[in-house]
C-alpha cells in the first residue's frame, strides 16, 4: 500500500473512531437528561393521581375491591375527559396480582405491572416491548382495601424515536464529513509525500545513468532534509563516477599514445630486418637499414626504461627524508651531461630543507633543465631557483626559451605528448620526460606548474613541504 | 604515370615503404608533416596516397578532407588496433588501412588492389620477356599464357620483387610455402628448375652455392 493511501486511511480511521464516539457519546447523554426529566415530571403526575383516587376512594367510601373498580372507572372517564383524545393510563391492582381495575395501554404486561409494584415506591420501572417505552411508577394507596396499589404508565416513546432520529441524522453528517475530510487527507497525504515522489524519480533518473539530476529542496523539514542528503550523495556518487572516467580516458589515452610509440619503432625495425634477412642487398641499403633498426631499438630501450620509472613512482615506493634542495641541485647539475649547452644559474637559500626523495627530485630538476635547455634560450642560461613560499619551498626553473603554445599546456605531462614531435624525437625524447616529472612531483604530494609564452620563455614551478627538524 | 605520396612523420618507415614499393616500380615522394603533404598536393597529382593517421601538426583524418576533393585514392597507416579508428578512416573516404606493423608483401598486396580497383595505372609488371598481371595471378609470355601453379606463381613473384638481389633459400621458401613448411627438403629447387623450363629462364635465374638464387636483371 502507497505511504499516500496509508496516511489518507489513517486521518479516516481516526476521525471515523472519534467521531462515532462522541456522537454516540452525545446522543446517549441527551437521551439520558430526557429521561430523566421525563422521570421527574411523570413521578409529580403519579402523585398526583394517587392523591386523586385516594380522596375519590374515601369519598366513594368504597370498602371492597368492585367498589374500588366503580372509583377507578368514574375516574378514568373523569380524566379521559380532562384531557380529551389522551387515553388515561393506570390500573389498580392488589400485591398478590389481581387486577381490580385495567385501564392500561395493552402492550404493558400484567407482569410488567407486577415487576413495578415489586420495585416499590421509590423507583421507576422502565418498560418496552411492540416498539414503544414507558415509565411505570406504582404506588400503595391509602384507604380502607388493604393492599391496593395505583400503577401508572407515562408512554416515553417519543424520547426513544428522538433519539434514532438524532442517531440517522447524526450518521449522515458524519458519512458526510468522512467523505470530504477524505478528499482533504488525500490531498494533503498527496501534498506531504511529494517531495518523496520527486525524490523517488530522480533516485530513478539517476539509477538509470542521468547523474546530473537533483532534488529541488523545499522548506526546512525532515524529508528536506533528506532531500539534502540525498543531493549530497548524488554529487558524491557523480564526482565519484567523473572522477573514474576520467581516469578511464587517460589509461584509454595512454594505451593509444603507448601502442603508437611501440608499434612505431617495431614497424621499422620489422621491416628493416625483414630486407635484410631477404637477400643480399647493396652495401648503402645494408648500412642504412642496420642504421635504422640501431636507432629505433634504442628508441624502445629508452621508452621501456621511462616507462619502468614511471611505474616504479607510480606505486609508490618513495623514501621521503628532510633533504637540502642545495644537496638536490648539485645533484641534478652534476648529473647533466658534459656538453650541456647552457649554463644553469642557481640561486639557494642554503637553510631551504625539504621533504623528499633525494634521487627522484633530483632527476626532476635535471629532467626540467634539459627541458629547458632544449627550448634554446637566447641568453644561453638557465635560472633555478628555490624560494620560500608559505609553509615550503617553491623550486623554479626558468628560460627565456621559445616557450610553449597555450592549447599545449594542458596536455604537456600527459604521456608521450610532444609539442614539436620531430624536434623531440631528434634530440631522443620519448615524450615520457614531463609525465614522469609530474608522476613524481605528485608522490611528493605536489603539481608542477607551468607558465610560459610563446617567444618570451617557460617557468616551471614546484611546491615542496619544509621539513621539521 | 603519377607518383605515390607516403605521409609520415617516422623517416624510418617512409624510407622503408619507399623501398618496399620500389619493388614494383612505384615512383613514390615522402612527406614528413602535414603541412609538407598539402603543399605536395598542391603542386602535383598522386596515384596513391598513404597517409599515416598521428601526424605531429595536422590530424591525418584531417587531412582526408583535404585530399578527398583531389580524388586521389588513400591508403591510411595506422598503429591503433581500435575498431573505432579503423572505421573512421573508411568512413572519411579511404580505400583500405593498414595496421603497423606490417609485412612488405601485405603493403605491396594492398597497394596494388587500390591501384587496380581506382583503374588509375596499369598493375602489370614487366620483367625480361614476361608480363606478370597480380590481379589476375596470370603471366604470359610474348603474349602468349603460361600455365604456372600457385607456387611456381609465388616463387616467380618473391623473385620478380626482389630482380637483382640475392635471396637466401630459407627465407625465399618462407615467403612462398610458409613458415611452417620444413625448408630442408628440395622442393625449391624442383620448382627453380620447372620455372626456369616454363619461361626458358635458364640464364636469368643463376644459383648461388649455398646462399641461393638471384633473378638477374638490367635495372632499367
Amino acid at each position: 500500500m502507497k505511504l499516500t493511501s496509508k496516511l489518507a486511511l489513517g486521518i479516516l480511521v481516526l476521525l471515523c473512531f472519534t467521531l462515532s464516539l462522541g456522537g454516540g457519546w452525545t446522543i446517549q447523554q441527551n437521551l439520558h437528561h430526557a429521561l430523566r426529566r421525563a422521570e421527574s415530571e411523570s413521578t409529580a403526575l403519579h402523585l398526583q393521581q394517587r392523591s386523586a383516587l385516594e380522596q375519590a376512594l374515601r369519598q366513594n367510601q368504597a370498602e371492597d375491591v368492585l367498589g374500588a373498580a366503580a372509583v377507578g372507572d368514574a375516574y378514568s372517564r373523569q380524566l379521559q375527559s380532562a384531557i380529551a383524545a389522551q387515553s388515561p393510563s393506570f390500573s389498580l391492582l392488589t400485591a398478590d396480582g389481581t387486577v381490580v381495575y385495567p385501564c392500561m395501554d395493552n402492550t404493558i404486561s400484567l407482569a410488567d405491572q407486577l415487576a413495578a409494584i415489586q420495585a416499590g415506591t421509590d423507583s421507576i420501572y422502565h418498560q418496552s416491548g411492540g416498539g414503544e417505552y414507558h415509565l411505570l411508577l406504582a404506588s400503595p394507596l391509602q384507604c380502607q382495601i388493604q393492599g391496593l396499589w395505583v400503577v401508572t404508565a407515562w408512554d416515553v416513546t417519543a424520547l426513544y424515536s428522538e433519539q434514532n432520529r438524532q442517531l440517522v441524522q447524526y450518521f449522515w453528517l458524519e458519512c458526510l464529513a468522512l467523505a470530504l475530510t477524505g478528499l482533504a487527507a488525500a490531498g494533503f497525504a498527496r501534498l506531504v509525500t511529494r517531495p518523496l515522489r520527486e525524490l523517488e524519480r530522480t533516485a530513478g533518473q539517476i539509477a538509470a545513468g542521468a547523474f546530473h539530476r537533483r532534488v529541488q529542496v523545499r522548506g526546512q523539514d525532515e524529508i528536506a532534509e533528506l532531500a539534502g542528503s540525498f543531493n549530497a550523495m548524488a554529487d558524491a556518487i557523480q564526482q565519484q563516477i567523473t572522477a573514474l572516467e576520467q581516469q578511464a580516458q587517460r589509461q584509454n589515452r595512454f594505451v593509444a599514445a603507448f601502442t603508437h610509440e611501440l608499434k612505431t619503432p617495431m614497424t621499422s625495425i620489422l621491416g628493416y630486418s625483414d630486407l635484410l634477412r631477404l637477400g643480399e642487398q647493396s652495401p648503402l641499403c645494408r648500412q642504412q637499414a642496420a642504421d635504422f633498426i640501431y636507432h629505433e631499438a634504442r628508441r624502445l630501450e629508452l621508452l621501456s626504461h621511462r616507462l619502468l620509472r614511471l611505474l616504479q613512482v607510480q606505486q609508490g615506493g618513495l623514501q621521503l627524508e628532510a633533504v637540502p634542495v642545495a644537496g638536490i641541485f648539485r645533484d641534478a647539475c652534476r648529473s647533466l651531461p658534459a656538453d650541456f649547452p647552457v649554463q644553469v644559474e642557481t640561486h639557494c637559500d642554503p637553510a631551504a630543507l625539504i621533504r623528499a626523495d633525494r634521487p627522484l627530485l633530483a632527476d626532476l630538476v635535471r629532467n626540467l633543465l634539459l627541458n629547458a635547455a632544449a627550448a634554446g634560450p637566447r641568453d644561453g642560461v638557465v635560472r633555478l631557483c628555490c624560494s620560500r613560499q608559505h609553509q615550503g619551498w617553491c623550486i623554479s626553473v626558468s628560460d627565456k626559451g621559445r616557450g610553449i603554445p597555450a592549447d599545449a599546456l594542458d596536455k604537456i605531462t600527459e604521456p608521450f605528448y610532444m609539442v614539436d614531435k620531430s624536434r623531440s624525437r631528434q634530440r631522443g625524447g620519448s615524450g615520457l620526460g614531463l609525465s614522469l616529472c609530474d608522476e613524481i612531483a605528485r608522490a611528493h604530494g605536489s603539481r608542477l606548474e607551468f607558465e610560459s609564452q610563446v617567444g618570451i620563455g617557460t617557468t616551471v614551478r614546484l611546491f615542496v613541504r619544509e621539513a621539521k627538524e | 604515370m603519377n607518383p605515390i605520396l607516403i605521409v609520415e612523420d617516422e623517416p624510418a618507415i617512409a624510407n622503408l615503404i619507399c623501398l618496399t614499393l620500389g619493388q614494383i616500380d612505384l615512383v613514390c615522394l615522402q612527406a614528413h608533416s602535414g603541412r609538407q603533404a598539402a603543399d605536395l598536393l598542391d603542386s602535383q597529382s598522386f596515384d596513391l596516397v598513404l597517409l599515416d593517421v598521428m601526424l605531429p601538426d595536422v590530424d591525418g583524418f584531417s587531412l582526408m578532407d583535404y585530399i578527398r576533393p583531389t580524388g586521389t585514392p588513400v591508403i591510411f597507416l595506422t598503429a591503433r588496433t581500435e575498431v573505432r579508428d579503423r572505421v573512421r578512416g573508411l568512413q572519411l573516404g579511404a580505400y583500405d588501412y593498414i595496421v603497423k606493423p606490417f609485412a612488405a608483401e601485405e603493403l605491396i598486396a594492398r597497394v596494388e588492389g587500390v591501384l587496380r580497383h581506382t583503374g588509375r595505372r596499369s598493375t602489370l609488371l614487366q620483367v625480361l620477356d614476361i608480363e606478370i598481371d597480380p590481379g589476375a595471378r596470370s603471366v604470359k609470355q610474348k603474349g602468349i599464357p603460361v600455365e604456372l601453379t600457385p607456387h611456381e606463381y609465388d616463387l616467380l613473384l618473391t623473385l620478380v620483387h626482389n630482380r637483382g638481389v640475392v635471396l637466401y633459400r630459407s627465407v625465399l621458401f618462407e615467403r612462398v610455402w610458409g613458415a611452417d613448411a620444413d625448408p630442408s627438403n628440395r622442393t625449391l629447387d624442383t620448382h627453380i628448375s620447372r620455372l626456369r623450363r616454363k619461361l626458358g629462364w635458364d640464364k636469368a635465374i643463376r644459383t648461388v652455392p649455398r646462399i641461393g638464387y638471384i633473378l638477374e636483371v638490367d635495372k632499367p
